[in-house]
């Protein structure tokens, strides 16, 4: 796999984690 | 703020331009001038595309909306990392190898001059009013936090601003960009200290969450589909993927960034480093806000942030009303702190509503009695936290910083703006055959004249509420509009001048008859909507006709 494609691949996993833990988070102290 | 402060704000203003000069070194011809040679570094590119994006109102603006609504804000930015992949992809390789200087340039390579300049034009219009309204809105804040005439605050941040962009290009925005970021993040993390220094002696961590959530604002994620809700997740998905599509794939300010990049590659890390970074920077920004929510629970808070018509109202005839207002805010304020303190979530509500209520009737008081409809004081809040309540020198810190995004956003703006003046139009249509030192000078000339309308823009539109509201919603008409147009020239090989041409227009007139006819829908959707109708009506117009492309035209996989 080319080291771009890993890149592009890390960012989408990060953001799905990212809005993942906020709407965790929202539900946890709303 | 004291002599210490305004010795930091100072110091980092002479900073600033004294090594944006230095760095200026090789741009003695328009290459350099505009596009650094294409030498610069992936990181650096990538802080200068953070930093072209981030203006003063992201750090005075969001902090207040976060401290009113918390931090849904963010879904506005679910598109970006989709949205800078997808350009690493696509957009990026094709503009560095056609070796264009500005997006516009190459639309005239793959259809029509028209297309070209008319693309161009959008840009140069929209660009310019948004400049103004970028440099007035902070402008407008500092000058009442300050205490400085409007216009003094507007040359603070102009004059050093149009010195290094004019002087030292590309190269000084870049440079300086990079250390600007490096002190919004570096005052931003000192303020979050600063608040948690406030808060955590009257609750922990968690129970601080737990009164900010318990409002709503730590609520980010919202899942319901309606268009007519402004920050929705699918809002930020879907709209906002075409709008930041658009921003960095088709807006001069952006594209320029990466096109001084040393390479492809380079400049794709430049912007995967916005697809890392974006989402946790704003959250910092917003998480800042909600904390000041908090902080302000414990500690007294004003009951207007703007204070800048006090004493006007006071010596009015509803003064009195006024006092009352203030006498019952502060009493709601002491009852919503001693709920948070023992714990006691529903009493902590109604104390907070009653605050929110009285800060209501105060606003609308003041609007009353001032004439001035537009008065809120969302983008004080920030302001009058780091003014009354940072230690000193994170002070000067803090505004140096607010300065610093105001300077930043608007020098890659500023130059891109003198970039499509030239390549665009002058030297398309007036000098085609000139030296690099006439080039270079018409540059620098071009550079000095937009920052001076931005100034003059930026005064007027100071006392204009409502022409701030109209630029910004100048941009959604025609970006998904400008996008269709790059879809076309990029990802179609079908798609013919005339097509592209009034595809454009097709898309801008449907995008504006929505937003008059359907107001409900909110802003965000207007960048699918036109990138989807100059698509499909530059295909349409594309086939339905059998006119031969112009000699100039390059097929769109020339570049791949």
């Amino acid at each position: 796999m080319q080291p771009m494609t890993r890149t592009y691949i890390r960012v989408v996993i990060l953001e799905a984690l990212i809005i993942t833990l906020l709407w965790i988070v929202g539900r946890l102290y709303s | 703020m004291t002599i210490v402060d305004w010795g930091v704000v100072i110091a980092y203003v002479t900073w600033i331009v004294v090594d944006g000069l230095r760095r200026s070194k090789g741009t003695d011809k328009v290459d350099g001038y505009f596009l650094a040679n294409r030498s610069l570094p992936w990181w650096a590119v990538g802080l200068s595309v953070m930093a072209t994006q981030m203006s003063a109102v992201t750090i005075v603006g969001t902090t207040g909306q976060a401290y009113l609504t918390g931090l849904r804000f963010i879904q506005f930015y679910f598109g970006l990392p989709i949205a800078m992949v997808i350009l690493s992809l696509t957009v990026v390789p094709f503009f560095t190898r056609a070796r264009v200087y500005t997006a516009y340039e190459y639309l005239e390579r793959r259809f029509d001059a028209r297309t070209r300049s008319l693309a161009s034009f959008l840009f140069l219009v929209g660009r310019a009013m948004s400049l103004g309204v970028t440099l007035a809105a902070p402008a407008v804040v500092m000058s009442a936090i300050l205490g400085w005439t409007l216009p003094v605050t507007i040359l603070v941040i102009c004059v050093p601003m149009i010195v290094y962009t004019t002087l030292g290009g590309v190269q000084a925005v870049a440079w300086t960009d990079v250390k600007q970021m490096f002190i919004v993040v570096g005052g931003m993390s000192a303020a979050v200290v600063v608040l948690l220094y406030g808060i955590l002696p009257h609750v922990s961590l968690n129970q601080a969450l737990q009164l900010a959530g318990a409002t709503g604002r730590l609520r980010a994620v919202d899942f319901q589909f309606d268009v007519s809700q402004r920050y929705t997740f699918w809002s930020g998905m879907i709209g906002g993927l075409f709008l930041m599509l658009s921003y960095f794939g088709c807006d001069q300010s952006q594209v320029q960034r990466y096109l001084t990049a040393k390479s492809i590659d380079e400049a794709r890390q430049s912007l995967m480093m916005s697809a890392y970074v974006k989402i946790p920077l704003q959250l910092l920004i917003l998480g800042a806000g909600v904390l000041v929510f908090v902080f302000y629970v414990f500690q007294p808070s004003p009951m207007l942030f703007n204070r800048a018509y006090d004493r006007q109202v006071l010596a009015g005839p509803r003064a009195s009303e006024y006092t009352q207002l203030e006498r019952d805010f502060e009493a709601a304020a002491a009852a919503r702190r001693e709920a948070a303190t023992r714990g006691d979530r529903d009493a902590f509500l109604a104390g907070d509503a009653r605050v929110k209520a009285i800060r209501a009737s105060a606003s609308d008081l003041v609007r009353k009695t001032t004439g001035d409809e537009g008065y809120n004081d969302v983008n004080y809040v920030f302001p009058t936290f780091i003014t009354t309540r940072m230690p000193i020198g994170l002070v000067g810190l803090m505004i140096a910083a607010i300065f610093a995004a105001a300077m930043s956003a608007s020098g890659g703006e500023l130059n891109a703006l003198a970039t499509a003046t030239i390549i665009d139009f002058y030297r398309r249509y007036f000098a085609r055959e000139a030296s690099e030192s006439h080039y270079l000078l018409v540059s620098k000339l071009a550079t000095i004249f937009w920052g001076l309308f931005a100034c003059v823009v930026a005064v007027y539109a100071a006392n204009q509420g409502s022409l701030i509201e109209v630029v910004n919603r100048y941009g959604s008409f025609f970006y998904g509009s400008l996008l269709g147009v790059f879809i076309l020239a990029i990802l179609t090989s079908r798609a013919n001048a005339r097509g592209a041409f009034w595809g454009l227009i097709a898309g801008m007139i449907v995008v504006l008859t929505v937003a008059f006819l359907f107001p409900w829908i909110e802003f965000l959707w207007h960048n699918v909507i036109g990138a989807v109708v100059v698509v499909v009506a530059g295909l349409a117009i594309s086939f339905s006709g059998s006119q031969p492309q112009d000699g100039t035209v390059v097929s769109s996989k020339s570049y791949r």
